[in-house]
């Protein structure tokens, strides 16, 4: 478990990001975590950076190496009361830091001062190894280099891991193509490792992840570009965005990859082949549009007139962005139209902790918007879940005619994880009750008027889309008739109410949406309730309690609405204590579970939370279970 | 008054053969007072998209009215199907207050086969939609905007809008508006739109001519309306209300003709040998407006009018303009997505999140 600290700017991102691609280069599984504030250069900055022979969906509380680019990462200096990394490492970790002298170069503000951090390095037994990156490289090189300093650390930490010269060259080289910064790279790559070798540092205890030679395999990206992929096999053609984080991900992978009839266009001008060209009507016969649009209210309902005229259109945002959009939800649901929204969560409220993780919307999710009207709401854990829970989210929507939601978080959306191929080819898409041309051909032949909120049994009223010869209908925010006319008598008012919610009692039932997860040991009498991603640092917080002698089970909720409450209720027989696992303050899940399976005083349930923006770990689980104690 | 050329995007359908009248496509009787201007407008519009379909081919399940909220917004309501009327009715969606240009173009941006109307008041549109009209005119979306301009809200029962001149007592103003009026012309064409017109309820054939004409435009189309509101548009302390507000307007209005003598000394390149007033030029359309708005005349006709200007569907290329200056649609909302079909340029996508070594 690695760890990157310094000032934004200071080349923390591009440390871990080039220590991860070695550990990619030599068949390792990453994960990586961002742990920035919302700022593009000077504010202390944190990577942390997994890495293991196997995917693994979370990071570790207990830091082996932490590189500290300037002194944010051992001291507080501006008595902002931050957790310090240095705080968060293991017994007999290493600390490597710059130690050129201060006020060197202009923006590095501060030579790290260890005896800032005496205490905790003694206590911890903490290896401390100085480098004095920034100097060695600008004596060599001038001023200019100075931001290949981080080079240095990956030195060191080849040196250190006994990482192979190979890989490691030819990552740098991978990222800097060549000319005076691969030099100046590599230069002071080498001086990491021949510095490292001559001081004879040395890191016990500690050794690089082996290969199992599954990386190959596996989809490595971050959970955003999952989200943008799964939209597009499911034949998302309309993505409609206002930029916010920690959704942007979503928009610019839509915006790079989305079919477009726009590059047909120049790539035809380029003289293509025979299978070219087939390819290029292929993509012109699938081709949509990407719109940024100019605020989140102008994308709510863009998506509507797009999901009204028959696309799959979707929208992805955060909490700012999911507040503008509730009256656009709300139409979504009285007009019945297929809305398929991804909630990012970030810290809050108002602008919050915009580039920070937190689960603090999970019952805004569900009961914000004004009026009534069945929502569905789904949530992903990791990479895969991302990917496949995008892909049903269009199928649910379009299946039920009602906005449907992803629910997830920024550790998931900008999270970098490793997981098996997703399964394409198992992937199929359901349109609902969205009729044909002929099958509206024949409904009109038969004489019955076309009805768009005709009452049934399930709810759910046949659709068409303008264009469709007899298929004419309003689409209407206003309590309508069967047809969409406005109405207020009082027996339309129920009917039509019955009928929306009609289709949410369907849904409870429907076994197609993502059903609940158990890990662990069925009959434990231990368990935790959990969903999105602190779901992975549950899992291997019970791994551990397992591996000590106490049967754990691990309920994962993947559909939050509408609540999985047999499951639950069918968790919790057997169970003599329940740890609900979320990111909040207010307890949202557990207050859930109270209101819909165990009443409000049930002492079986008890709760972990973590709301201070920062990923959930296994060692935050693991010390509140201890202090929640296990019964 | 508009350029023949511009029809080649509107295509010919076999289904169109049968001539449709008004009545097929009159649905429920509206419910706006009596006296009320939003009734001619509803009636040119009626007539206009008889004509589409009749002259021009537009088949009757292309044509979308949009609505916000508003009383003048409810318009699609009156042209939907309705069993009590027995018409075949247009499609139509009545949506949120100011969120009606939002809802077009993504229609349009979805389908461009669509011919795509968008129906709101002055508040709906330049007061909580002014985003939405100002960016949907600067995209140079192919769909008509049309404004009931009529100074107040008639729904909410008689408060200003953005439009209402200064010192217009409503219930929400009650010393008076204090606020400059905005013009909806003016902004439109310096955010835009490539087709901006005023009409009055009233003059019934100028306006067909004007809403027909703009529907044909490819491109951004305005067309402001002034509407009397019989009920709430009260002048001089409630002397002038009813249908005598009708008269009021009188006094208000022009042609553009009348107004263009004196704008034309405001634009610099006027000379006594120079050009008359041109609508496809900007600095006219805009010194016309600017003097009406000044003047307390409100200009009536077609300000400006641009052709050739790429709408935001050919930008993206959904709208894909031929050698022959016809429109190759390519629907998103008709894309073929099958998974089957598409899996070559899936898993090139897939691929690319793996790790290369």
């Amino acid at each position: 478990m690695f760890a990157f600290c310094g000032r934004g700017g200071d080349g923390s991102l591009t440390t871990a990001n080039t220590l991860a691609g070695i550990g990619k280069l030599l068949g390792v599984c990453p994960h990586g975590q961002r742990g920035v504030e919302s700022n593009i250069k000077t504010e202390p900055t944190e990577l942390w950076l997994r890495l293991a022979s196997v995917p693994i969906a979370c990071t570790s509380g207990l830091l082996d190496v932490l590189v500290a680019f300037d002194q944010s990462a051992i001291e507080d200096e501006e008595g902002e009361g931050r957790t310090l990394p240095i705080t968060q490492m293991r017994d007999g970790g290493v600390l490597i830091y710059d130690s050129s002298p201060r006020l060197l170069y202009p923006n590095m503000k501060h030579e790290l001062n260890r005896a800032a951090a005496d205490a905790i390095l003694r206590e911890k037994k903490i290896l401390v190894f100085g480098i004095p990156m920034a100097q060695e490289i600008m004596r060599r090189f001038g001023a200019n280099a100075y931001v290949t300093r981080n080079a240095v650390a990956i030195g060191v930490i080849a040196e250190l891991f006994c990482l192979p010269e190979k890989a490691c060259r030819a990552q740098l080289a991978r990222e800097h193509k060549g000319g005076t910064r691969l030099e100046w790279n590599i230069a002071a790559y080498e001086f990491g490792r021949q510095f490292t070798r001559e001081q004879e540092w040395k890191l016990p205890g500690v050794s690089f992840p082996e290969s199992a030679g599954i990386l190959e395999e596996c989809q490595l990206t971050l959970g955003g570009n999952a989200i943008g992929l799964g939209a597009l096999v499911a034949g998302c053609r309309n993505y409609v965005g206002y930029p916010i984080t920690p959704a942007s991900e979503v928009l610019e992978y839509m915006a790079e990859n989305m079919p477009s009839p726009g590059v047909v266009v120049i790539a035809r001008s380029q003289d293509p082949s025979p299978e070219e060209v087939a390819f290029l009507d292929r993509i012109q016969q699938t081709s949509g549009v990407l719109i940024q649009e100019m605020s989140e209210l102008m994308a709510i309902n863009q998506l509507q007139g797009a999901a009204i005229a028959g696309a799959r259109a979707m929208t992805a945002t955060s909490g700012p962005g999911f507040s503008l959009m509730q009256e656009g939800l709300s139409a979504g649901g009285i007009g019945e139209i297929p809305l398929v929204v991804v909630l990012s969560q970030r810290g809050g409220p108002g602008t919050g902790l915009p580039t920070r993780t937190g689960q603090e919307d999970l019952l805004f999710s569900i009961f914000g918007s004004h009026g009534e009207f069945p929502k569905i709401v789904i949530s992903p854990k990791d990479l895969k879940e991302a990917f496949l829970f995008a892909v049903e989210m269009f199928n649910i929507a379009e299946r039920y005619q009602t906005p449907a939601i992803l629910l997830t978080e920024q550790a998931v959306a900008q999270g970098l994880f490793c997981s098996r191929a997703f399964p394409l080819d198992q992937i199929a898409i359901d349109r609902g009750k969205l009729l044909t041309q002929e099958e509206l051909d024949s409904l009109c032949a038969s004489g019955t008027p076309y009805k768009r909120y005709e009452i049934t049994e399930d709810g759910i009223s046949r659709r068409t889309i303008p264009g469709m010869r007899g298929g004419q209908h309003l689409a209407t925010t206003n309590e309508h008739d069967e047809f969409g006319s406005a109405i207020e008598t009082i027996k339309n008012r129920l009917a039509m109410t019955h009928k929306r919610m009609r289709k949410f009692e369907v849904a409870a039932k429907d076994r197609r949406l993502p059903q609940p997860r158990v890990f662990g040991s069925k009959d434990a009498r231990f368990g935790f309730i959990t969903y999105g991603f602190p779901t992975n640092a549950t899992c291997e917080a019970a791994a551990h309690l397992e591996e000590q002698g106490t049967p754990t089970a691990v309920l994962q909720l993947r559909t939050l609405w509408p609540f999985p409450e047999q499951a639950v209720r069918a968790f919790l027989r057997g169970k003599d204590t329940c740890f609900v696992v979320e990111q909040n303050y207010t307890k949202q899940l557990r207050r859930i579970i109270e209101m819909e399976v165990v009443g409000p005083r049930s002492r079986k349930i008890k709760s972990i939370l973590r709301y201070d923006g920062r990923p959930i770990t296994p060692e935050d689980v693991l010390e509140q279970v201890v202090k929640g104690g296990l019964n | 008054m508009y350029d023949p050329e511009e029809q080649a995007f509107i295509k010919k359908n076999t289904y169109s053969d049968i001539p449709l009248t008004v009545k097929d496509i009159s649905g429920k009787e509206s419910n706006w007072c009596a006296g009320c201007g939003d009734f001619g407008i509803l009636a040119a519009y009626k007539n206009v998209v008889v004509k589409l379909h009749n002259e021009d081919g537009v088949p009757l399940e292309n044509f979308v009215a949009v609505g916000g909220i508003g009383c003048s917004a409810k318009t699609p309501e009156w042209l939907a199907k309705s069993p009590s009327a027995g018409n075949m009715g247009l499609y139509g969606c009545h949506t949120l207050h100011g969120r009606d240009l939002s809802v077009a173009s993504g229609l349009k941006m979805t389908n461009p086969n669509l011919i795509v109307v968008a129906f709101g008041g002055d508040g709906n549109t330049l007061a909580i939609g002014m985003s939405e009209f100002m960016h949907t005119c600067r995209r140079n979306h192919n769909i008509t905007i049309v404004i009931f301009n009529n100074q107040v809200y008639g729904l909410t029962k008689g408060q200003a809008s953005p439009t209402a001149h200064k010192d217009l007592v409503t219930g929400s103003t009650p010393r008076g508006v204090r606020d400059q009026p905005v013009d909806p012309i003016q902004l439109a064409i310096v955010a835009g739109a490539t087709f901006v017109a005023r009409g009055f309820s009233k003059n019934r054939k100028e306006l067909e001519e004007l809403l027909l004409a703009a529907i044909r435009h490819n491109g951004c189309s305005v067309v402001d309306v002034i509407t009397p509101c019989v009920t709430y548009h009260r002048e001089e302390g409630g002397k002038i209300r009813d249908t005598a507000i009708y008269g009021w307007w009188d006094e208000h209005i022009a042609p553009i003709k009348d107004i263009w003598g004196d704008a034309k000394q405001r634009v610099e390149k006027e000379s006594a040998a120079g050009p008359d007033y041109d609508v496809t030029d900007k600095l006219h359309a805009l010194a016309v407006a600017h003097e009406g708005a000044e003047g307390g005349r409100w200009p009536l006709g077609l300000f400006y009018h641009v052709i050739g200007v790429p709408t935001a569907e050919e930008v993206v290329g959904i709208a894909e303009r031929q050698p022959d200056g016809t429109l190759k649609i390519h629907a998103p909302a008709h894309a073929n997505i099958s998974v089957q079909d598409n899996l070559p340029y899936y898993r090139q996508l897939a691929e690319a999140l793996r790790y290369k070594p």
